[in-house]
């Protein structure tokens, strides 16, 4: 279990993370079964909901704001750390600090942007070109949930990381905001064809 | 090292040009060569690529825009994900993670076994063979490599093989992942430069037969070198069996990438198709189970959100240097300096092979292409075949010593352990022959744009 100053409150909302992960996931699921049917209905019984390649939209960047902070828990977002991981404990947890810091940055303004998006489909009563004319604030808003998520959890775990850094726990920084690397990968894909044993590090 | 060397190679003569007067003077140089700096800086402290893109973007869009650019962030960055292409990302993700989990490989690897193990170097050939295979369902190198280097590994315990073969063998197999279709490479080069996905997949159906009869070549001239007494003599019930055991992976291999080929579908209806297949497939072997389904989508979602962060952070500085025309200005720059075309795409070639010791094959292109493409059209090359090229170069990244990720994965895969020099070693005539096709396809572009 990754070490944390924060007590249950980050693990939390991890956990939340991995499961709005799930539902991510679920919807790329949805957004295959709508792309199969309308093809079939379009082929077979000439009638098209006209609205796939929105929905499909949607649930694609649905999918990937929910997935955000699952990521993070997960530790997988892509860092080119060849040369951080050459550095000595400390300054490695402030250079693993002002990433953070910069993710935090990142983070906020995609929620800003996305917040300000919101706010003109709402103001303009916008829809989409679709045969549902569906209201583009609904999928907008559901889209930015996502970011806030995200962000709130990096806020979280740069609070964390700031925490342990100022607390002298650098090997514990490490653990929470080392990335995941290729070894990873290789060992993830190992597990799902049950060949985990072959893996020896 | 060389990257740094290279991009400083690169701004010595980009300055020298203009001292000589014969570069624009317009370009605005101190912002240029301050940005430049600030993503050495960003990417050297291991800031996540995402953030780092974004905050180029940001930094970038203070110092050089006089719009309130923040204002289109929303909507540029809601416009490009929801684009229906870029659905077929994920969808194909999804086809490997239950093609993955409903435990294809071993059986595929021992029915192509069964076909190649008399020629000469034999049960090399197999692992060629059945990454090239294996990655027509898979888009990514790193899996590829992993899935059949734990299947193949067993395999080669207490044979005769050299291990050297046969680990450089496996790692030249994984990095045909991406460049055999259907790739998540091409859709992203695809989304960044609006070409055609259907129009890249056939344009890498020349090179990547290119690159896997020139690893079957390296086979051959091994195995004549080194005789080794043939594998035993498959009966026909057993060729028959294995025919059979490979028709469930082949059939959805042609549903995919049939549907594409032949525009009856695009490429994300055939990526949809694929999953229901994959998931038809898994439940014909009986493996279809709710964790299954419950770890592919996970998993999946943790794949497309990776590159989802990415690709919002890229979008993001595109819209800002875009919007202040930095890549149009940097391309008439490149266009007027007093060197041929060629020369311009050696540099480029190499700066790829440079950055790819180092950096993700994905974050590679997604940070390169916005600023590279409009100079690759300027010098008159056509955008289809340098998706292929830049695909290769990813690929041929991964396996390079000493930093390649397939390398590592399948050094630490392999038992009983040895120096990382096996793996080095072994792998150079595959790398050298994967470089060789890259300057075939330089001097015959033909290869790749024969069927397009």
């Amino acid at each position: 279990m990754e070490p944390s100053a924060l007590g249950p409150l980050r693990r939390i909302a991890d956990r939340v993370a991995l499961v709005l992960m799930f539902f991510g996931g679920s919807l790329f699921l949805a957004a295959t079964l709508l792309i199969v049917g309308d093809v079939i209905a379009r082929n077979f019984f000439g009638f098209s909901t006209r609205s796939t390649i929105e929905l499909s939209g949607y649930f694609l960047a649905i999918g990937i704001s929910w997935s955000l902070a699952g990521v993070l828990a997960r530790r997988a977002h892509i860092r080119v750390d060849l040369l951080v991981r050459k550095l000595p404990v400390a300054p490695r947890a402030v250079a693993h600090l002002m990433a953070f810091v910069l993710l935090c940055i990142f983070a906020g303004f995609l929620g800003y942007g996305a917040w300000l998006l919101v706010d003109e489909s709402l103001m303009f009563n916008a829809t989409d070109i679709s045969a549902l004319r569906a209201p583009l604030w609904i999928p907008q808003a559901l889209w930015a949930g996502g970011l806030f998520f995200f962000l709130f959890c990096v806020l979280l775990r740069t609070l964390d990381i700031l925490l342990l850094t100022l607390a002298g726990r650098f090997e514990d920084v490490d653990r929470v905001a080392g990335a995941r690397n290729d070894m990873d990968e290789a060992e993830e894909t190992l597990e799902a064809i049950g060949a985990r044993e072959a893996l020896r590090r | 090292m060389i990257a740094i060397v290279f991009i400083f190679g690169v701004i010595g003569a980009f300055i020298y040009a203009t001292i000589v007067g014969a570069g624009p003077a317009h370009l605005p140089w101190a912002e240029a060569i301050m940005l430049i700096g600030l993503f050495l800086a960003f990417f050297g402290a291991g800031v996540h690529v995402g953030a780092a893109l974004g905050c180029l973007g940001l930094v970038a869009g203070f110092l050089l825009s006089e719009r309130p650019f923040w204002l289109y962030i929303g909507q540029t960055l809601w416009t490009t994900n929801t684009n229906f292409v870029l659905v077929s990302v994920p969808l194909f993700l999804l086809m490997g993670e239950i093609m993955l989990r409903a435990g294809l490989s071993n059986r595929l690897y021992s029915a192509m076994g069964v076909w190649l193990n008399r020629f000469p170097g034999g049960l090399l050939h197999t692992n060629i063979a059945s990454c090239a295979v294996f990655s027509a369902i898979s888009g990514s190198s790193v899996a590829t490599a992993a899935t059949m280097g734990s299947v193949a590994l067993p395999y080669f315990r207490g044979t005769h093989h050299n291990p050297r073969m046969v680990l450089g063998s496996l790692a030249a197999g994984g990095a045909l992942g991406n460049l055999i279709p259907p790739g998540i490479t091409f859709i992203v080069y695809a989304l960044i430069t609006e070409t055609s996905v259907g129009a890249l997949y056939v344009a890498a159906i020349g090179p990547a037969l290119l690159v896997v009869a020139l690893f079957a070549l390296v086979i051959i001239v091994h195995g004549f070198r080194h005789p080794a007494p043939a594998g035993p003599r498959a009966t026909s019930a057993q060729k028959w069996q294995s025919l059979l055991d490979l028709i469930p992976t082949l059939l959805l291999m042609g549903l995919v990438l049939g549907t594409i080929y032949t525009g009856v579908a695009t490429p994300t209806e055939s990526a949809a198709f694929g999953v229901v297949g994959a998931l038809l497939l898994g439940a014909w072997e009986r493996k279809l189970s709710w964790p299954l389904l419950r770890d592919s989508l996970s998993g999946t979602a943790l794949a497309t959100s990776m590159i989802g962060l990415i690709l919002l952070g890229a979008y993001l500085l595109n819209f800002v240097l875009s919007s202040v025309g930095v890549p149009q200005a940097l391309a008439s720059a490149v266009g007027s300096l007093p060197f041929p075309p060629w020369v311009l795409m050696l540099f480029i070639i190499g700066f790829y092979i440079a950055l790819g010791t180092f950096m993700e094959g994905f974050s590679m292109i997604v940070t390169t292409i916005p600023v590279i493409f409009p100079l690759v059209k300027a010098l008159g090359y056509d955008p289809i075949w340098f998706g292929v090229i830049v695909t290769m170069l990813v690929e041929i990244a991964m396996i390079s010593p000493p930093d390649g990720t397939i390398l590592y994965v399948l050094q630490g895969m392999r038992q009983p352990p040895g120096p990382i020099e096996d793996v080095f070693v072994g792998v150079m005539p595959f790398l050298a022959v994967y470089i060789f096709a890259v300057f075939l396809l330089l001097w015959q572009p033909g290869i790749a744009m024969w069927l397009v």
